[in-house]
């Protein structure tokens, strides 16, 4: 059976950001050629073998448009190696850095693919390491990839004092013109965070919030989860890959670091822990077939049987992501999660 | 090519202003016709300020001309004594919002003279709502009232319209010079004494200054400004335009309207969905 | 202080044929003389033109209109299109008349003045309305013979119907059927009545209980709504219309305008100026003043008393309680002069106020709950612009389908090729179309060196053609012999498209094609075609000295028709009937003099067929025919090439030296023209361009 794959491409760790509640242990790594050589060519051996895989590259980071133009016209140039396959590619960047002429040649990579960022509208979580303002970077930024026709997701990270401001965040993001929203709440360990922390019944409540603001506006700005929860409520069929959370993130992942070591969630990645080949060594048949590719439909099988067995809400949320509690322990946010689908199924 | 700017002047100012594209404001019939006289074909519009007794002498400017009456609704009968003017112009009124409002705007909408509503000019909203409702339920009007049909029709559609866009106050695209022949991008703005630029013959802008450069990032900085607009629930009918020259201006009348529009259009929309659906 | 319309109401005589009670005009003889007329229209020419008006419409009114002579009224007409085009002002006239003294003499006044329509005035019962010894019943009857006849010679009949006491005593159903059943009447409007002048003393018994006139109207509109036959009663539809299309699309009837005083005036035989016929004839103290004694029409319409009645509805949102009624914005007030003939002061509501709240109520109810019946009732789309719709589907070819012709035009250049038809004619035809057929020919065009219509076969060779697979089919006529049956039959057959040839207006037209009455057939024919929705309309104008310095007289009517889709203005080839009339075919300096003022904003269905490009660059020309036009006379006639209109015209020497840019597309001039006036011309010609 065809499988969708989502690489998860770090070429660096390196962020120019200096954002408050920021986990990435930061490296001076940046990927070199010989190593987003091997990528592509490995990702081309196994599209030769599995030609009806679908991919998404998400270029990530630490912030990947301190690779600079030449390393992305690099992967351009790379491009034909899997051309004629099923690939879109993705980013998230805090969009601070972006210029013209990078512009130019993402616009080209992603071909209508969008790119995610951040922004907080409480000031002071987001803030550059040059301390140049952060939020107006960022907007300049915004307009100069909005002006090339990029869409443009929003992830939000919620903390401590997000809580009780659900509908003006939800409208802040629609009126800044985003096309879409994601709220994740804000995971521990966070960094050297010392703002206001959430709870799971802040997270729950936060989300019914946004949720009201969400239903109010006749859902016109996609927010995540909610979109897809409401099309699983509707279609009772799984979502989409793209929330974070339990189930609902893709399998198998391939999450690359600078060096080529490949590791199943980005978290894991994150942390470097679990790592499950490089993709200088080995092929990408080989990484897949590793046994810790498909951890998550191990831990699922684990959480279902075990401390999920009688949940009402386990198709809604699968566990929820292990990254925080680990791999047999169900989501740290389990309540709020709870209270959210008992709330908004009144 | 793109349009020329188009500068709006007061009709006593005509030979001392050289632009392409020019609006012209008076009060008095005399000074908008020698205006015309004046710059020809470079006028572009009128906007005349109240209905003056001599305004019979307007018979000799050139059909089809654009032509805004600024009126306070109390004046709004009188045009009905001047229809001639909407069989000769594009005419339209620009009234002000104070009480009354609602009476006037049926009263000019009934002489088939659509209204812009003056957001510039707000002395008491109170009627904003009912005027709204009128425009909403009125059962023979079939001119539209300003902003709320353009807010209507873009939210019915899902091709937002906002007050930004039906009042324009870019320096890119307009200008506004006063009677002291300082420019800036609207009356309010002359108003509140902010301006970013001057003439001396030709119409001199400073690109660099304060207000242009706020005018310009206009949205930006509402958004790393930590503006409340920016969160704001009817941001995409008003895009802070409202609160822009007055950050203490109060806004929930209008707040209400927006939300009340949005409302409305949306069951518009489903309901001609509905009827979509029971055709096919 | 009026837009780019303007309606004049002009009372040539308040003399009248008629005595009815309710008249409000004065019992006078007075009449306009032509050389008063001149000055009239003369100085509201001048004044109209001067504040940028563009169309006039003049409303004959009366007195009786028909109690004048026909050849006064043609001469009158003529004055004031002359006066008013000179000042390049567009006119449109209209006729009201009692029709009583009606008789086929007015016919061409009719047709060349108020193209074949007119308005009339018959109410049900007739109570108050008398012609000579003739009232009630009577009166009726004698109107129905005048409307009938004036029916049968294709005139188009109008009737305005004013409801009295008895009115309201017949059912809504039965005053439809007498009108729209039993007369046949298309187009109906009901106006309320009033008393003034000299029925002032029938005040009490004219105007009528409100309540119960509305009563009448809303049930009269539910009838009409019913019966769904496609007849215009108003002003129903014009509100229907008002609400479904707006404003600017329906044709609303004054008094409910939002204010008459700036979209029309009103001149009398004396040249007073008043607001309507109704004002001048029933408070003659109101007029504005006259015209004939004050030169600048302007001064006269800022008189008090016109500005007093501008300002009739402003007085009454101030005053009364108009403003909280939801019918201010379709009756606006109501009429002024019926309010101050009821109530001595038009500054009040109309007296009709609650009838007109029943009837607005009535139709609002209709628009808002039948929809889908609204939607196909009012199917009239708004005004949009027009263009010029030209070109077929190729390979094309003509077909002469008759040799013989009603006519014998002073421009004819197959005059010499007239004949019978030859007895074999069906079948030359008919292998024709299937030789067009089978070669793929896509369009094919009956014409004749004569009149098509006159070939009884036409309807069979229409037929043929279409079942041969050739799909889009024109045919040419003058508009002899085309009735509604034919262009149904033809229709039918598969022909939709239509070349119609006139000339110019009224007697210029019959002057050209030397045929009296030839006028009104083409015009009529013209307008059966336009009403049956053909796909194509177009007309043929062939340029002469007779009617090239009156053309844009003829261009306005034929843009007056809705589905008119091309007018080509063409020079004839120098052959036949031209050739020996050629002094009176134009030169080409003097058209091109006269074709500089027509613009194709003024016209945009205008178009030039076989004028030399430089003549008129301003204008689009039909240019060559296509090399693989294939054409058919008779067997025996040698068939020419199609190149530079058919071997007639070359292009001149000059054009080659000057290098004139137009070459490629230009028709080139007759060589008989050029034998006769040489090459000067051509040079001066292009050295202008």
């Amino acid at each position: 059976m065809a499988k969708n794959i989502e690489f998860v491409i770090k070429p660096t760790f390196r962020c120019n950001g200096a954002c408050s509640y920021c986990n990435v242990a930061e490296t001076g790594l940046f990927m070199e050629e010989p190593v987003i050589e091997s990528v592509f060519r490995r990702l081309a051996e196994y599209l030769e073998q599995n030609p009806l895989d679908e991919t998404t590259i998400l270029w990530h980071g630490g912030e990947p448009t301190l690779m600079g133009e030449s390393f992305f016209r690099k992967v351009l140039e790379l491009q034909p190696l899997i051309s004629g396959r099923a690939v879109h590619h993705v980013m998230q960047s805090n969009l601070t850095r972006m210029t013209p002429a990078l512009a130019d040649i993402l616009c080209e990579l992603l071909n209508g693919g969008g790119i995610g960022t951040s922004l907080d509208p409480f000031s002071g979580y987001r803030r550059l390491k040059n301390g140049e303002p952060y939020a107006e970077r960022w907007y300049e930024g915004f307009e100069l990839v909005r002006s090339r026709g990029f869409r443009v997701g929003m992830v939000y990270v919620a903390h401590g004092e997000s809580a009780g401001f659900g509908k003006r965040i939800y409208h802040f993001f629609k009126n800044l013109g985003v096309d879409s929203l994601t709220l994740i709440p804000l995971e521990e360990p966070a960094g050297k965070f010392d703002g206001a922390r959430l709870d799971p019944q802040s997270w729950g409540r936060f989300l019914v919030e946004v949720y009201r603001a969400w239903e109010e506006d006749y859902g016109s700005l996609p927010v995540e989860p909610f979109a897809n929860w409401a099309d699983f409520a509707r279609e009772k069929q799984s979502p989409s890959c793209g929330f974070p959370e339990g189930l609902h993130c893709c399998e198998p992942t391939v999450a690359v670091s600078p060096t080529g070591g490949v590791y199943p969630c980005v978290r894991l990645l994150d942390v470097g822990s679990g790592a499950i080949g490089n993709l200088a060594a080995d092929s990408l048949e080989k990484i897949l077939s590793h046994p810790d590719a498909l951890w998550r439909s191990r831990r699922r099988d684990i959480l279902r049987n075990g401390e999920c067995a009688s949940c009402r809400w386990w198709d809604f949320c699968a566990g929820g992501c292990a990254a925080a509690c680990g791999f047999g322990r169900k989501t740290v946010w389990c309540e709020g999660y709870k209270l959210f689908f008992e709330a908004v199924n009144e | 090519m793109s349009d020329p700017v188009l500068v709006s002047i007061p009709a006593s100012l005509a030979r001392e202003i050289d632009a392409e594209a020019l609006m012209v404001r008076s009060g008095q019939s005399d000074e908008i016709v020698s205006a015309c006289r004046d710059l020809g074909a470079r006028v572009q519009g009128i906007e005349l300020n109240g209905l003056p007794e001599d305004v019979l002498k307007l018979a000799d400017l050139p059909q089809d001309l654009p032509v805004t009456i600024k009126l306070h609704p109390r004046e709004a009968a009188r045009v009905y004594t001047n229809t001639w003017m909407a069989d000769r112009f594009s005419l339209s009124v620009l009234m002000d919002i104070d009480l009354g409002l609602l009476q006037g705007v049926k009263t000019v909408t009934s002489a088939s003279i659509p209204v812009i509503l003056n957001v510039e000019e707000i002395r008491d909203a109170s009627d904003l709502m009912p005027t709204l409702q009128y425009y909403l339920h009125g059962r023979h009007l079939r001119v539209p009232v300003e902003f709320f049909h353009s807010a209507f029709i873009g939210c019915m559609k899902g091709t937002l319209v906002s007050l930004l866009q039906i009042y324009l106050e870019s320096p890119t695209t307009h200008l506004y010079v006063d009677q002291s022949m300082q420019v800036t991008a609207s009356e309010r703005f002359a108003r509140a004494g902010r301006f970013f630029g001057n003439v001396s013959l030709g119409v001199h802008v400073d690109t660099s200054s304060a207000v242009y450069v706020e005018l310009i990032d206009r949205k930006k900085n509402l958004f790393v400004g930590g503006s409340q607009c920016a969160s704001c629930e009817a941001f995409d009918l008003c895009e802070g335009y409202l609160r822009f020259v007055d950050p203490g201006f109060k806004c929930e009348p209008f707040f209400e309207v927006f939300l009340e529009i949005k409302a409305k259009a949306q069951e518009m929309a489903e309901d001609l969905r509905d009827a979509d659906v029971a055709q096919e | 202080m009026f837009g780019r319309e303007v309606s004049v109401i002009f009372v040539p005589t308040v003399q009248c044929d008629c005595r009815c009670d309710h008249c409000f005009q004065p019992r006078t003889n007075e009449t306009i003389t032509l050389e008063q007329l001149s000055t009239v229209f003369q100085r509201i020419s001048t004044y109209l033109a001067r504040v940028g008006v563009t169309n006039v419409d003049v409303y004959w009114q009366g007195g009786e209109i028909m109690t004048l002579s026909p050849e006064w009224c043609l001469q009158a007409g003529r004055q004031i299109d002359r006066l008013l085009r000179t000042n390049n002002l567009r006119a449109k006239h209209f006729l009201q008349t009692n029709l009583m003294g009606y008789s086929p003499a007015w016919d061409p006044v009719i047709w060349e003045l108020f193209d074949g329509m007119l308005g009339s005035s018959l109410d049900f019962p007739n109570v108050y309305r008398r012609y000579r010894g003739l009232s009630g019943e009577a009166y009726n009857e004698h109107w129905i013979g005048r409307f009938k006849e004036a029916t049968s010679r294709g005139l188009q009949v109008s009737v305005i119907s004013v409801p009295n006491k008895r009115t309201l005593d017949v059912s809504p159903l039965d005053f439809y059927h007498y009108y729209f059943d039993e007369l046949g009447i298309k187009s109906l409007q009901l106006n309320t009545p009033f008393a003034a002048g000299p029925s002032s003393h029938l005040a009490g018994e004219i105007f009528l209980d409100a309540p119960r006139l509305g009563d009448f109207l809303a049930n009269l509109f539910d009838v009409y709504c019913s019966r769904d036959d496609g007849v215009t009663l108003d002003p129903f539809k014009s509100i229907v219309d008002r609400l479904v299309l707006g404003d600017n699309a329906a044709k609303v009837p004054c008094f409910f305008c939002p204010n008459c005083v700036s979209s029309f005036f009103c001149v009398g035989p004396g040249g007073e100026i008043g607001q309507c016929d109704a004002w001048l004839g029933s408070f003659p103290e109101k007029t504005f003043g006259n015209i004939l004694e004050t030169e600048n029409l302007g001064d006269i319409l800022i008189s008090s008393n016109r500005l007093e009645l501008a300002a009739r509805t402003e007085n009454l949102i101030r005053n009364s309680e108009c403003l909280e009624c939801s019918c201010i914005s379709l009756c606006n007030g109501g009429c002024p002069v019926r309010t101050k003939s009821a109530k001595g002061d038009p500054n009040h509501s109309d007296p009709q106020c609650e009838a007109y709240k029943k009837m607005f109520e009535a139709v609002d109810k209709h628009v808002r709950t039948e929809p889908h019946l609204w939607n196909k009732w009012s199917s009239c789309s708004p005004p949009e612009a027009r263009s010029l719709v030209w070109g077929w589907s190729e390979p094309g070819a003509i077909v002469f389908s008759s040799f013989e012709c009603t006519n014998n035009c002073i421009f004819c250049a197959p005059a010499h090729d007239r004949s019978k038809n030859p007895p074999d004619l069906d079948r030359q035809v008919f292998d024709f179309i299937t030789e067009c057929a089978q070669s793929g020919a896509k369009t094919l065009f009956f014409t004749g060196a004569g009149e098509p219509t006159l070939n009884p076969s036409l309807v069979n060779y229409v037929r043929f053609a279409r079942d041969a697979g050739i799909l889009e089919l024109f045919m040419f006529t003058n508009g002899y012999g085309v009735t509604e049956k034919l262009i149904e039959e033809l229709r039918d057959a598969g022909l939709e498209n239509y070349w119609v040839s006139i000339h110019g207006v009224g007697e210029t037209h019959d002057r050209i094609v030397r045929r009296k009455g030839s006028y009104v057939q083409a015009f009529r024919a013209l307008s059966l075609i336009n009403d049956s929705s053909p796909r194509r309309l177009n007309v043929n104008t062939c340029l002469n000295m007779l009617n090239v310095d009156e053309i844009e007289r003829l261009m306005d009517k034929v843009l007056s028709f809705p589905r008119t889709t091309a007018h080509c203005l063409c020079l004839p080839e120098w052959d036949g009937n031209a050739y020996t009339n050629r002094d009176k075919m134009c030169r080409l300096p003097y058209l091109k003099e006269r074709l500089g003022s027509i613009t194709s904003k003024r016209y945009p269905l205008t178009m030039l067929d076989n004028v030399p490009h430089c003549v008129a660059p301003h204008l689009p020309h039909i240019g060559n025919a296509p090399d693989d036009l294939r054409i058919k006379r008779r067997d025996t006639d040698q068939l020419v090439s199609n190149r530079l209109n058919m071997g007639h015209n070359s292009i001149p020497e000059p054009c080659w030296m000057k290098k004139c840019t137009h070459l490629e597309a230009c028709v080139g001039v007759d060589r008989r023209y050029l034998e006769e006036y040489g090459d000067d011309e051509i040079i001066a010609l292009i050295e202008e361009a």
